[in-house]
Parts: structure tokens; sequence; C-alpha cells
């Protein structure tokens, strides 16, 4: 582990320090979470680049219209909101 | 077995060998619903135990590409139980489809690359409803 120093401004600070409290997990944690799952945002958005480039575009509405290709299955088989 | 977890909320996205598959063949519907994702700040999960389901040579490019992206999850003797009796209670036997649904009703994810069916009957035992993208 490396140790570093990093500031927030208050109210995030605030904010952190509250939730890291109720979830009752440490600073550190939910900081190597954040940065973890900020990463993974990236790497996924670069795939993406990558994979459009390798077999074209999408349109934000072809990516919208797969919201449709979702079925609910289980109790109730309940209707999407 | 009752509901003991809250119903999807939309957190994320649990891969099924179907969507690993998808992701090797470069299928459109994967692509689009990734775009999707991206746009919606979702992130993506697999069990281990999927990964041996499909990983049949010394590399797949296209589906190490996606699981640098994924949380792993492993099977621990506590999920192990719950995944047993999860069988039990919908009368199926595939560990790998209990541990898949358990993981994404847990997180509250949609599940892509699952068979609808195999979904339901595990779904129906837990008392909560799965939204499922088939390939």
């Amino acid at each position: 582990m490396q140790k570093l120093s990093i500031s927030l401004p208050p109210s995030l600070a605030e904010q952190v320090r509250e939730t890291v409290r109720d979830e009752g997990t440490t600073l550190s944690a939910f900081m190597v979470e954040a940065a973890e799952d900020a990463l993974r945002r990236r790497g996924m958005r670069a795939a993406l680049k990558e994979w459009e480039a390798e077999y074209g575009a999408i349109t934000p509405e072809e990516a919208a219209a797969t919201d449709d290709l979702i079925v609910v299955v289980g109790p109730g088989e309940v209707e999407k909101p | 077995m009752k509901a003991r977890h809250p119903p999807p909320s939309g957190n994320g996205v649990t891969l099924d060998a179907g969507a690993l598959t998808a992701a090797d063949r470069g299928d459109q519907v994967f692509l689009m619903r990734w775009s999707r994702v991206v746009a919606q700040g979702r992130l993506p999960s697999v069990s281990a135990s999927v990964v041996a389901q499909v990983w049949r040579r010394a590399d797949h490019p296209r589906i190490s590409r996606v699981l640098a992206l994924c949380r792993v999850d492993r099977l621990d003797l506590s999920t192990a139980k719950e995944v047993g009796r999860l069988l039990a209670a919908s009368g199926t036997n595939d560990v790998i489809d209990a541990e898949v649904v358990l993981g994404a009703i847990r997180r509250g994810d949609e599940i892509w690359g699952s068979d609808p069916d195999d979904v339901r009957r595990i779904a129906n035992a837990t008392g909560t409803p799965v939204q499922v993208l088939a390939f």
C-alpha cells in the first residue's frame, strides 16, 4: 500500500466521512473502491471506443433501444418502469 | 426460500457465459448494451466459474478485455451454502446458474447472457424479480 495525501472540498469530505461511518468501512477502503470504480468506468469507455473503431459507431438511440430487449423474470414478472 | 434481498435497481450488470461468448464474437447487441451501460456509469461483474465455462484457448482477447473491467465473484463457503439452498428451493441443479442469479440479486444487477427460463426458476425461489438480456 502507498500513502497518498489528497484534498477534498469540505462538503464532499463530510459526505465521505458520513458514508464511511454509516457503512462501517474505512476511509482507505472507501477511497480504494472509488478509485477502482473510476478506473473501470474509464476502461469501459476506452474499450467501447476500440470496439466502435472495429465494428462501427453506436448511436445513443441504438444503445437506448436495447432497453426494450430486457425481460423481467421472476415473481409477478413485473413490468419495467 | 423467501426474498431476502432488495429487488433489482439496475445498479450494474452481471455477465453470464452467453455474454462473454457474445463479446468474443463481437455481437452487435452486446456492443450496443455495453454502450448503454457506459453512458449510465454502471459496472460489470462476473463469476470466476462463468469464465471457466467459456475459456477454451490460451487467450480470448475480447473476453480478456471485458474481464479486465469486471469485478470478479469468487464463491466463498457462506455463499456456496446459500447457492446450495437456492438449488434445493428452486428444484434446479446448475450451481453456476444459481451462483450467477444470487450474485445479481445481491447487487441489484441485470443479467446478460443467461437463459431467461433458467433464471426464472431460480428467481421464483428467491421471491425477487430479475432483469435479463439474452443473446
